[in-house]
């Protein structure tokens, strides 16, 4: 614990770690300012905000119109019904995509169609319908259609059966939806929960702070000359690989709190606090024109249950950035070096997730969906920073025959990375300590 | 078998194609001991073997007949290692610099030790400024101070006196003369000055092969009948210098004193000369460069 004490004391009495914490509160406060609308006043985000500022009757009112667009459409509007089609298909959901497209096209000089490709698809689709019944009626024949296919083919298919159990089992634990609850407090929750388009930046950010914070932590012992009298002491090989080791992962669980907590102060201050922690995690829905819905979850889970496991998630993702910083350090004698190949591997893995989670553009989106490029998205443990797409629906792959959650596996890739390069960081501090 | 027993045997280490200690054997107990080579004789390496730094490439070390490797963290916790270069962090203090290595050393409470050993190497004065303002000779010290901080019973040092000035070159002789107490010291040395400060046993390496051992008083004694002196004026050095193989010269007012080794006389009017330290470092690294 002594030895922690002073390699942590060591560490963040560095300029780099001070730099570094400098850079990250500035960010995050940024990025809070953002979420609040409050620096781009000519963003979706902020015009929604600016409008509930100057108490904007209009566009609340679009948006609760948007919200129920089952009301819109069809009249026929009952709880028991609106659930059970939204235990089926995901079709009032691109309804609303559609409907949401529409209102921001009418927004004069701001959005243009290029900017929301996925809701040009289902433009035609919808001009051609009056009614709910008939735009339900169009894609419930593409449905049946590839559900007869699916059934012909997989006949016996035991992991099919598998799969329609286990979804079964989930949708009948999750709760019921009251889908036009789409209060502000609520969006309080969902406003900072993933990475989207706007935080991209913020990773590259972080990869960088955790490299400022960590390169040096093995590489200082070579710059400074200082391993040699360190490797011939009592404790300068196993026990301080160990205590470093504990500094790096207490930094990243540092630099976690910061990334969640400043956001999550800002936003709390500005508007009093928060409402809808207990609320399900099914109510967050995707109105406001953010690409979340975890309407589909099939996970009980309230908004607060939520909102923890997607900050250990992230957290864990931190500590596979700080694993990546320590096997840098360790193989290389600068810590410029290894800060250079931190940096760069951990920015790589972040834009091959970025491409391969259809981020990018449609290429990627067509990328995303195959076989390979699939499973690479799965085992790369940045895809993690979307943690939503793990969430927002019955999201299964096979395993030996057998359906397994893919957060899981995805969790599961991601702590073995970690222990992986944990070990290989400490043969070669072993081999370099006696060589 | 003695407290301090130190066994090298048979010791060789090679990098790729550089053999660079290559068969060496010797027991070592209680008091100083000098390995003396020039540049790139194998002492560091040598030493880094002893330390526990590097695996032999053949050959074992044993202390008290236990393979030091095996020891682990015992061995390590009776070593005290000074490197030629140690290093420090430039903006830790000495005192907390062997705070910190006592920490590494699983010393608690080290603090009435560490006092001791400022005193010891005259550093307590300057024990809050920063590492980064020391000179050589007082970073030096410093190693020195933190290798002595578990009171090892064998201590390791490597050409401690290289690149000071001679008062700190004094102050570093004079304090391995105060350690040899109850411990075993090596210590790598490249001149013959730094055999001043051992009373103990030489061992001359060269090319990664040790080449003798032996108290200096012996050595000398070896050298009787092989060291040679011829006197000639200064004028004719030129002449001699050209014509005759002679180890070293020494200029004394208009004459020059040539020394040469071997078991014949150089020349005719040679006389056998009186045996120095410095003629047993020249009989055996004559021609070295370094």
């Amino acid at each position: 614990m002594k030895l922690y004490r002073w390699v942590l004391w060591r560490t963040v009495r560095t300029k780099r770690f001070l730099i570094a914490v400098v850079l990250l509160v500035l960010c995050m406060l940024w990025s809070g300012l953002d979420s609040m609308g409050l620096l781009d006043r000519f963003s979706y985000s902020s015009s929604v905000m600016a409008a509930s500022d100057q108490e904007d009757e209009s566009l609340f009112q679009r948006n609760w119109e948007i919200s129920n667009v089952f009301l819109r459409y069809s009249g026929e509007y009952s709880p028991q019904k609106q659930q059970e089609l939204e235990l089926e298909y995901d079709v009032l959901n691109l309804m609303l995509r559609a409907a949401d497209y529409r209102w921001l096209l009418s927004q004069p000089g701001k959005y243009s169609a290029s900017m929301l490709y996925d809701q040009e698809v289902l433009i035609p689709i919808l001009a051609q319908c009056d009614t709910y019944s008939s735009f339900y009626a169009s894609t419930e024949g593409v449905v049946e259609q590839a559900q007869r296919i699916r059934e012909n083919a997989d006949a016996q298919d035991s992991y099919t059966e598998r799969e329609a159990a286990m979804l079964l089992r989930a949708y009948d634990r999750h709760y019921p939806l009251p889908f036009y609850n789409t209060v502000p407090s609520v969006m309080l929750v969902h406003r900072y929960l993933n990475v989207n388009h706007r935080t991209v930046w913020l990773v590259f950010v972080v990869i960088l702070v955790m490299g400022l914070m960590l390169c040096g932590l093995f590489s200082s012992e070579h710059e400074t000359g200082s391993y040699m009298m360190v490797f011939s002491s009592v404790r300068g090989r196993g026990s301080l690989f160990a205590a470093k080791l504990a500094v790096a992962m207490t930094v990243a669980v540092f630099v976690s709190l910061l990334t969640i907590g400043i956001p999550a102060l800002m936003l709390g201050i500005c508007y009093g606090g928060y409402q809808g922690l207990s609320a399900p995690v099914q109510t967050l829905s995707s109105t406001f024109g953010e690409d979340v819905t975890l309407r589909m979850c099939p996970f009980r889970l309230t908004n607060l249950e939520y909102l923890l496991l997607a900050a250990g998630i992230r957290t864990l993702i931190l500590c596979f950035f700080a694993a990546v910083c320590v096997c840098c350090s360790v193989l290389a004698k600068k810590h410029r070096f290894a800060l250079w190949c931190a940096s760069g591997i951990s920015a790589g893995l972040f834009v091959l997730a970025v491409y391969f989670n259809g981020g990018a553009d449609a290429y990627s989106q067509a990328a995303s969906r195959q076989g390979v490029s699939d499973m690479l998205r799965l085992v790369n443990p940045c895809g993690l920073l979307w943690p939503s797409a793990f969430f927002s629906d019955f999201d299964v792959t096979a395993l030996g025959g057998y359906p397994v959650y893919r957060i899981w596996i995805a969790l599961l890739c991601t702590i073995l990375s970690i222990v992986l390069l944990v070990l290989m960081s400490y043969f070669f501090y072993r081999r370099r300590s006696n060589a | 078998m003695p407290e301090c027993h130190l066994s090298i045997c048979n010791v060789s280490r090679k990098y790729g194609r550089l053999q660079a200690v290559s068969h060496v054997s010797a027991e070592l107990t209680e008091g100083v001991y000098t390995l003396l080579g020039p540049n790139g004789a194998g002492k560091t390496t040598l030493l880094s073997i002893l330390a526990d730094l590097l695996r032999p490439s053949s050959g074992r070390v044993c202390w008290n007949d236990r393979e030091v490797h095996s020891m682990g963290r015992e061995y390590r916790r009776l070593l005290g290692y000074l490197p030629q270069k140690p290093g420090f962090y430039p903006d830790f203090t000495g005192r907390r610099m062997l705070e910190y290595f006592a920490c590494l050393q699983d010393i608690r409470k080290p603090g009435r030790r560490i006092e001791e050993l400022l005193e010891l190497v005259h550093l307590r004065e300057d024990a809050e400024r920063c590492c980064g303002t020391y000179s050589a000779g007082m970073l030096r010290r410093l190693g020195m101070a933190a290798a002595l901080l578990s009171d090892p019973k064998l201590l390791l040092l490597d050409e401690p006196t290289c690149g000071l000035d001679p008062e700190e070159q004094h102050c570093i002789r004079k304090l391995i003369g105060q350690l040899s107490g109850g411990r075993i010291v090596l210590l790598a040395a490249h001149s013959i000055s730094d055999l001043e400060m051992t009373a103990g046993q030489v061992l001359f390496l060269r090319q990664g092969r040790l080449l003798a051992a032996d108290t200096p008083e012996q050595l000398c004694k070896s050298l009787e009948g092989k060291v040679w002196i011829v006197r000639f004026p200064l004028e004719k050095l030129g002449e001699y210098a050209e014509k005759h193989p002679f180890s070293c010269y020494r200029e004394s007012g208009s004459f020059c004193t040539a020394v040469a080794y071997g078991d014949v006389p150089p020349v005719p009017d040679a006389v056998p000369g009186t045996p120095e330290l410095e003629d047993v470092y020249l009989y055996y690294f004559a021609g070295e460069k370094g």
